[in-house]
């Protein structure tokens, strides 16, 4: 009855588990690679290689599992795929030593994922073989057979035989265990077959060990007899007492059977003594279970007890140790959890760190960029200012040329002009005829005239310009003085400036008819008046009016002797684009309008 | 008349000859004796020393040689006592700064015309007169509406007659005599008629030397001769004396 609570498994061989160092050694090696890896500046590559290591020779699981997945981050860091799919790999193997056999899981399939994508088949056969090995714990056969038919396509194609073997081996149990005994007795017997070419006892054993269960099952029980015999007698002088006991139990199974009762019995005593030696726990009490239903059976009731107690008590400290183990495993989750977020605060700090430092460096970058900029600007300025101040310096000396230029110049005009003046003035002494002796005089007055002009010029802007009302007042009684005129003459003059290209023809028209009535209008005359009026009619109009009250032009015979004077007077008030009109009563009327601008 | 011991004696210095010639001709036209030319200060400084009696120095501002016009002014200044006037065509700051300096007493603006000349030398004599140096040279100048100027400079006075003065020296003048507005001064040679009051040319007079006798007469103290009643006797002339001034007159000559 006892039988439908736990399912008598056959060998499932774990390839990867092959490695036969013992406990301590494994811990050295582990510890040896710990202080490389602590010690020696070594690649991304060796670091992910060196931790997988530790991962997988560490005593301790979670611990072990820190560094599988270390290993897996330094993996991603460098990208490398390869490196990731053998993490997760040592990942999925820890996991499910732990019991977490859905983190298990997940790992493995994303080591085949990258097996896949890579296309490393072998790789991918063994991810295959431990998915369904996940499986099998889960007594998931289905599922399982179909990742080691998987396999098996692969290491046929691939002719590993040894791994070919093992998954045959292990796709035959799982079709056992999921009751196609058939489809199991076929694989089995393929196992055998091909271990006559590699001579594997372990697989012959447990291929001739598990067709015997295969038969036990069919109630084919002499052919069952015959391969758990074998299997026994292999397994014994290998010393694997695990697999060794479970057959022997299944052999005292088959005998009952027969009801062959005695050697039921010893076979059963045999597996169960074997169980207790080597302290497996749970054939201990599946093979007590055995025993109490078989004495039972038997009648044998005070040995039925017997077994059903030692039964309980293994069973009880099996369920213990479930519990135990899945404390364990909360426990060792909830470590794995506080490291990670611990890990996980760390990074976090040690990336706000490297963010600070970057914005820090940033800022730095920044500010020195600007007071670079700052400094070649100011560079820049002050070259430019230089340049500046420079042009500056040669545009004032050059102002200082021209004005000194200038100066000279006027210096020179003036001095010209006396010089013109002076001759004229000692050649009007020498000469005796009065004729020719007037004309030089009125060309004195007239060059006169025109340095009056140059002694009253002042700049205004770019123009050179002059005051009229002091420059004809000055010109006027200069003429008053030179023909010794004992009477003054009136001005109303508006206090006007011109340019000096109005003034030279002005000046000369102004000159010719004062001088006119100085030397002709005043013969006989008691109380003698010369009045000149200027105005400005408007912006660009000037009207002038010359009056005396002498004997009138008409009859001055003069008109004809100062016929240059009259021609001249004419030209220019053309050339001032103006009109001049005479009357002639009680004296003489000249009236002007002329352009100045 | 000895015309010549009356004319205003003038010294050009100047190193434009045509220029020279040209201004000396203007002055003797108008009545000035021109004692001599200078193109150079050290001829300029000959001939100072070589004629006691300069009234007035015209002086060019650009000179041949080494030292300039108004280095020659300063001589002058310090060493004569002789009114000058700047004879220049440069009107800008520098040379008038410089000029400033040595204070002249009047400025004749190159180029020029015979008024600007008159009108210079009236204003320098003026000045002289007055102590008191020229300070603008670039206003222009208003000929003075007194056609009837009387300055004493030194020992003589300069009256003006027409467009120019005569020097008539203080101990030669024997009296004046006033007769409405006009005024008539007798010197031992010659007599000037001027049409201004008595009391304005009487101002000019140094009153040790000068006193008024009568309404219409002042009389040169030293050059009387002798009196006869209340007429005074100067150089043949017989002078009244008025009431009111009599006893001022007599208390000066004292009855032996």
């Amino acid at each position: 009855m006892f039988m439908h609570f736990h399912i008598r498994k056959g060998q499932f061989l774990v390839i990867l588990l092959l490695f036969n160092l013992s406990f301590s050694q494994n811990m050295k090696k582990a510890d040896s690679l710990l202080h490389i890896l602590e010690t020696s500046s070594l690649s991304k590559k060796e670091q992910a290689t060196t931790l997988r290591l530790i991962a997988f020779f560490h005593a301790d699981t979670n611990t072990a599992l820190l560094f599988a997945k270390q290993s897996l981050e330094v993996a991603m860091e460098i990208g490398d795929p390869i490196f990731q799919a053998e993490a997760l790999e040592e990942i999925s193997h820890l996991e499910r030593r732990l019991g977490n056999n859905s983190q298990s899981f997940n790992a493995s399939l994303k080591a085949l994922q990258i097996y896949e994508t890579e296309g490393l088949k072998e790789r991918q056969a063994a991810s295959y073989n431990q998915i369904a090995s996940n499986y099998m714990i889960d007594e998931d056969y289905y599922l399982a057979i179909n990742y080691l038919k998987k396999a098996t396509v692969i290491y046929t194609n691939s002719n590993e035989l040894v791994n070919q073997a093992s998954t045959i081996l292990n796709l035959g149990e799982a079709y056992r265990l999921e009751g196609y005994l058939d489809s199991a007795v076929t694989s089995f017997q393929e196992t055998l077959k091909l271990n006559d070419l590699i001579k594997n006892e372990l697989i012959e054993g447990y291929s001739l060990g598990n067709i015997g269960m295969v038969y036990s099952a069919q109630n084919n029980l002499v052919p069952a007899k015959e391969n758990l015999d074998k299997a026994i007698i292999i397994l014994r002088k290998l010393g694997d007492s695990y697999s060794t006991s479970i057959y022997l139990a299944e052999l005292g199974e088959v005998y009952r059977k027969e009801t062959a009762w005695t050697i039921a019995e010893e076979k059963y005593q045999e597996a169960i003594a074997m169980a207790k030696q080597a302290g497996l726990k749970e054939q201990i009490r599946d093979f007590s279970a055995m025993l109490s239903d078989f004495y039972e059976e038997q009648q044998l009731y005070k040995q039925a007890l017997q077994y059903q107690k030692l039964f309980q008590i293994y069973q009880d400290s099996l369920v213990n140790k479930e519990n135990i183990q899945e404390i364990e495993q909360l426990k060792s989750g909830y470590e794995i959890d506080k490291r990670e977020s611990e890990i996980g605060l760390l990074n976090k700090i040690n990336s706000n760190q490297r963010y600070a430092v970057i914005l820090l460096i940033t800022g730095i970058i920044l500010v020195l960029f600007f007071v670079y900029l700052l400094y070649r600007g100011n560079k820049k300025i002050k070259k430019v200012n230089s340049i500046l101040s420079h042009q500056k310096d040669m545009i004032t000396k050059r102002e200082q040329e021209k004005a000194l230029l200038l100066r000279e110049l006027n210096h020179r005009v003036k001095n010209n002009l006396q010089m013109i003046s002076s001759l004229l003035n000692l050649q009007s002494n020498e000469l005796t005829g009065i004729a020719e002796k007037d004309a030089i005089v009125s060309g004195k007055y007239r060059v006169e005239a025109l340095s009056l002009v140059h002694r009253k010029l002042y700049q205004e802007g770019v123009d050179t310009r002059i005051f009229i009302k002091e420059y004809i007042e000055e010109l006027v009684l200069g003429l008053f003085h030179g023909y010794g005129a004992k009477f003054k003459p009136e001005f109303n003059i508006d206090n006007i400036s011109i340019h000096i290209d109005m003034a030279i023809p002005l000046a000369l028209i102004i000159n010719e008819l004062i001088t006119n009535a100085l030397k002709y209008a005043y013969n006989d005359i008691n109380h003698p008046k010369l009045k000149i009026i200027i105005a400005q009619e408007s912006n660009d109009h000037l009207q002038i009016q010359v009056m005396d009250n002498g004997v009138g032009f008409e009859t001055i015979e003069g008109e004809k002797s100062n016929s240059f004077g009259i021609k001249l007077i004419r030209s220019l008030v053309e050339q001032l684009e103006g009109t001049i009109k005479k009357t002639t009563s009680k004296g003489t009327h000249w009236e002007l309008n002329v352009r100045i601008a | 008349m000895d015309h010549q011991t009356s004319k205003v004696k003038v010294l050009i210095v100047e190193d434009e000859i045509l220029l020279a010639q040209d201004i000396s001709n203007r002055l003797i036209n108008i009545n000035y004796e021109v004692i001599g030319i200078a193109s150079s200060v050290n001829d300029a400084l000959a001939l100072i020393t070589k004629n006691s009696s300069i009234d007035i120095i015209l002086i060019d501002i650009i000179l041949k040689g080494n030292r300039d016009g108004i280095e020659l002014a300063d001589i002058i200044n310090k060493q004569y006592d002789i009114p000058f006037i700047f004879l220049t065509s440069h009107a800008d700051t520098y040379f008038i700064q410089r000029a400033k300096s040595v204070n002249p007493y009047a400025y004749i603006l190159k180029p020029f015309n015979d008024r600007q000349v008159s009108v210079a030398i009236e204003l320098a004599l003026l000045n002289f007169s007055n102590k008191t140096p020229e300070r603008d040279l670039l206003d222009s100048k208003e000929y003075t509406t007194t056609e009837n100027q009387v300055l004493q400079i030194k020992d003589s006075l300069f009256l003006k007659k027409d467009h120019h003065f005569e020097r008539v020296p203080l101990k030669e003048i024997l009296f004046l005599e006033a007769d409405s507005n006009y005024c008539t001064i007798y010197t031992k040679s010659n007599q000037f008629v001027y049409s201004t009051v008595l009391k304005k040319i009487e101002a000019q007079l140094p009153t040790d030397q000068f006193l008024r006798v009568h309404r219409s007469y002042v009389i040169n103290i030293h050059l009387v001769n002798g009196f006869e009643g209340n007429m005074l006797f100067i150089d043949e002339k017989k002078i009244p004396v008025g009431k009111t001034y009599r006893n001022d007159v007599f208390k000066l000559f004292h009855t032996i």
